[in-house]
């Protein structure tokens, strides 16, 4: 498989490499314990799921954990019936010498599907990450599978995560943590706080359509219109990487204002700042948004910029079995 | 994925000047709908107007080309991500078949002709 055809995925401060027909499916948790299914067109591909181990749990071996987990697995293969196989400390890896230094178990099971898994402890943040590459059982996909386990990483040491998903790429302030998400089809949300700030990335598809002919200035202020009522908004045109582009700043309207409104009096929204940068990349038919809002002009900061200059920018390689992110100049 | 979705016959739909395609959705003839339309004004005919994609969608529906086709050509077209086609596309075919605009001829079943599309226009990527 050629390397255009391999994508990064990114959530939660994991990433891995994954073949880029793998999409995500289903995404659930947040950074201590959740779970992420990649799919192809036809079955579901990989699935990963992660947890911080507390308390007593650190000391509990690894294999404990696997223990734990196939066996939960055997009673509900055992209920409906399903022949389960499992071979512990399998040796389809071929190379493992990027595995010295961690905690980890290679397994494989077959039921309907093949699903070679790795669990791997990574001892900076007591995460437990269970990885698992689904084959059918006629297919040989030991190659694939090798690459993606080698491409696993945290990111725990970084300042800035990956987040990467059906094509939207960006690294963002590790300190901000996700705390919603919208994926629709058409328009990707995810929403991102520290403390009282907030950053929120958007992506629409379909530019052209949305746009009908006029163009972002004047739609951003349509499309967003209820979520800009709470704001004076100076926008004025800049490009965002060569692309057409809008920087906005947002402020709060007057309080008196806010008062003379009809009910209710007390107004539950708080006032806020808002900085954004809009942009229309006309070669992917999309519009990206980052926005940033904070309570006290003390509170800006150049979050946008941070972030808009670490989406798309490069595409990035990770290079198997290394720690290296190798930028590559295919963009 | 392999299931070919299928125009219902029996609908009247044209493509209009702009390009998009009206269906023309024809009140029903049951006692309920007569007693309803006694008390409230029911239209004998209503004109149901498809927006771009939405009338590319429609015009794919032939009954040769494979859902798993129409996502294809959605993604390419739109450049959306497959998924992102996926997803809105089954969620618009299940409306339209709830609708009883569409059905689904599901493989091994034999299609209809190939008269070329109401446009004329071949859908199938070569």
């Amino acid at each position: 498989m050629a390397e255009k055809d391999w994508e990064d995925f990114g959530w939660q401060g994991l990433r891995l490499r994954v073949p880029s027909d793998w999409n995500l499916g289903r995404v659930d948790g947040d950074a201590e314990k959740g779970y992420a299914r990649l799919d192809d067109a036809e079955i579901v591909r990989a699935e990963i799921e992660w947890r911080k181990l507390k308390g007593r749990e650190v000391g509990v071996p690894l294999s404990d954990l696997v223990d734990r987990y196939l066996e939960g697995l055997k009673k509900k293969a055992d209920k409906a019936g399903a022949g389960f196989e499992v071979q512990r400390r399998a040796r389809f890896l071929r190379e493992k010498q990027w595995l010295d230094g961690y905690d980890y178990e290679v397994f494989t099971w077959d039921a309907d599907f093949r699903a070679f898994n790795i669990a791997l402890r990574f001892v900076s943040t007591q995460r437990v990450v269970l990885l698992r590459v689904l084959a059918q059982r006629d297919e040989d996909q030991i190659d694939v599978v090798e690459r993606i386990f080698r491409s696993l990483r945290e990111e725990a040491d970084r300042e800035e995560y990956l987040w990467c998903v059906y094509g939207l790429r960006f690294f963002m302030p590790a300190e901000f943590a996700l705390v919603g998400h919208e994926l629709k089809s058409g328009h990707i949300q995810l929403r991102f706080q520290q403390g009282r700030k907030e950053c929120r990335v958007h992506r629409l598809s379909m530019a052209r359509l949305l746009l009908k002919g006029s163009d972002v200035e004047q739609w951003y202020p349509a499309f967003f219109k209820k979520q800009l009522r709470d704001f004076v908004i100076d926008i004025t045109r800049e490009e965002v990487e060569g692309h057409v582009g809008l920087r906005l700043a947002g402020r709060p309207r007057s309080r008196w204002r806010q008062l003379l409104r009809p009910l209710p009096f007390v107004n539950p929204r708080p006032r806020l700042f808002m900085d954004a940068r809009i942009w229309h990349r006309q070669d992917q038919d999309k519009i990206s948004v980052v926005e940033y809002l904070y309570r006290k002009k003390d509170d800006a900061s150049d979050i946008v910029e941070t972030v808009v200059h670490g989406h798309f920018i490069e595409e990035a390689e990770v290079k198997p079995g290394g720690d290296d992110v190798v930028p590559t100049d295919e963009e | 994925m392999s299931s070919r979705p299928t125009r219902n016959d029996s609908l009247d739909w044209e493509t209009t000047d702009e390009g998009e395609v009206q269906i023309s959705v024809v009140r029903q003839d049951t006692w309920k709908v007569r007693l309803l339309s006694k008390l409230f004004y029911i239209p004998k005919k209503r004109k149901i107007t498809l927006d771009e994609v939405g009338t590319e969608v429609w015009q794919m529906c032939n009954g040769r080309n494979t859902v798993g086709d129409m996502i294809g050509q959605l993604s390419d077209t739109y450049q959306l991500n497959r998924k992102e086609a996926e997803v809105s596309l089954l969620q618009y075919l299940k409306t339209l078949g709830e609708k009883r605009f569409i059905g689904f001829v599901l493989e091994g079943e034999k299609g209809p002709p190939d008269p070329g599309g109401a446009s004329g226009k071949k859908w199938i990527k070569k």
